[in-house]
């Protein structure tokens, strides 16, 4: 019964033409050349079928997802013992912690209570940004900053690139300000513009706090300089945020552990942004 | 395979010249069971395309040039499903079978072929693939096990279960399609 019909089948597959369009061939090496080759290091094992079943029995990939779970694990245990000893042996940064803001700069600073010996002395100096209107007072290597070198759009949420840096080997202070379109509280434009920072490895106090167990933010009121802004304290990050001659200015202080948990730091912040002259 | 390990190894470095002569010579083959297994010749070529561009930008990840006939066919088969799934939002090529006076053979044997295009359509992609290359290119078992990286009893299974399918089609075709007497009143 079989027979007849595995024949019917096979003329019936025949009875197609057997020559491909040559305009067909044609645009397909044209889409070829148009195409580049990934680098062999992206393309671990080229014979990866398509289908979870199939991905297991690819050795080679699996060996791969074993070796990025290994490093991301490690990473993470580094992390967090990284974390651990920064607490434990060293502040933060190297400043005087003031627990409020100062409205002037302050004209001396202590240095850091033990100091490298290979590390030469802290210098205050006054960085002016080309771009954002603002000048800070930061203790350090001037070489160290990273001015910004495209404006950003004030009407996007801030991706975190086009600012200044400061340091971004260890805690950075990054830098920004925008236009207003309309005059607003400096709390509106924060929670309008300012990402809400993702909690995760950098919460290392009370262990990984996940982002679904993010709470809101809370932006609470902190002098710049005299003016009246507002800041917020999250994990690795603490952002503070002032409106002044109809533009918006946020700097972010940023590390690799738990920023808001450590008063130094947040000192340290507080006094930094006590420093900043809007050029209105 | 000397030549062919070569035109592979050049491609590799980005020789477009030695990916086409690498390939020319499987293009029609490769529209053919396409067309085949998708039943729609627009659709045939865009997934041979898919395919090729797919293997062009991986090539370099490929360890034994000697399996690139087989990789390339399953890239083929992974691009025909894509094809299926977008199918469902694009109009059915329809190929109209021109004749002046059909004969009651002729009526029987379209029937037959409508029977058969339907339920070849209403299989999965796996299954017609089975089929194609069982049917049409000759293929062992054995052999569309390996181009399909699938057990041989995986093979055995589609393909009792397509031509089971179109088994069914066959014999439940409609009786209208059977010629009928000619009255002249």
């Amino acid at each position: 019964v079989t027979e007849p019909l595995e024949r019917d089948i096979a003329a019936w597959l025949r009875n197609e033409p057997a020559v491909a369009n040559d305009m067909g061939r044609a645009r397909t090496y044209a889409a070829v050349r148009a195409t580049r080759q990934r680098p062999a290091w992206l393309v671990p094992v080229v014979e990866v079928p398509r289908g979870w079943p199939m991905i297991i029995g690819s050795l080679p990939l699996l060996g791969w997802l074993l070796v990025a779970f290994a490093l991301t694990v490690s990473l993470t245990v580094a992390g967090v013992l990284l974390s651990d000893l920064r607490e434990e042996i060293a502040p933060v940064v190297d400043a005087t912690p003031t627990a409020s803001a100062s409205p002037t700069p302050s004209p001396t600073r202590t240095p850091s209570p033990a100091p490298s010996p290979s590390r030469p002395p802290a210098e205050r100096f006054t960085f002016q940004s080309p771009l954002y209107h603002y000048t800070i007072e930061l203790v350090g290597n001037p070489a160290a900053i990273m001015p910004a070198t495209e404006a950003w759009g004030a009407l996007t949420r801030w991706d975190g690139l086009r600012g200044e840096f400061v340091d971004k080997l260890g805690p950075h202070l990054s830098a920004i300000s925008a236009d207003l379109t309309e005059e607003m509280p400096a709390e509106t434009w924060a929670r309008a513009f300012v990402p809400p920072r993702v909690v995760g490895t950098r919460c290392r106090k009370g262990g990984i706090v996940m982002a679904m167990d993010a709470p809101k933010s809370v932006w609470k009121e902190v002098d710049f300089n005299g003016r009246s802004g507002v800041m917020r304290e999250r994990c690795g990050f603490l952002d503070g945020v002032v409106i002044a001659g109809g533009r918006a200015y946020l700097f972010s202080l940023s590390g690799p552990f738990n920023l808001s948990a450590d008063s130094a730091a947040r000192a340290e912040f507080l006094d930094l942004i006590a420093t900043v002259e809007v050029m209105d | 395979v000397g030549v062919h390990a070569d035109l592979v190894a050049r491609a590799r470095r980005g020789d477009h010249d030695a990916f086409e002569a690498l390939v020319d010579s499987h293009y029609d083959r490769l529209v053919g069971i396409a067309r085949r297994i998708l039943r729609d010749a627009h659709a045939a070529e865009d997934a041979v395309q898919d395919a090729l561009v797919h293997a062009w930008r991986n090539l370099r990840g490929l360890r034994d040039p000697a399996r690139f006939e087989a990789w390339l066919g399953r890239l083929l088969i992974n691009a025909c499903r894509d094809q299926v799934r977008r199918a469902r939002r694009r109009p059915i090529e329809v190929r109209i079978e021109t004749f002046d006076r059909a004969t009651g053979d002729d009526q029987a044997r379209l029937a037959d072929r409508d029977a058969l295009e339907r339920a070849f359509l209403g299989l999965p992609v796996d299954q017609r693939a089975a089929l194609v290359l069982t049917h049409y290119l000759g293929y062992n078992a054995a052999e569309v096990a390996d181009l399909l990286n699938v057990p041989q009893g995986t093979v055995y299974s589609r393909l009792h279960y397509g031509a089971a399918a179109m088994r069914a089609a066959l014999v439940t075709r409609p009786v209208a399609s059977n010629p009928q007497p000619e009255h002249v009143q």
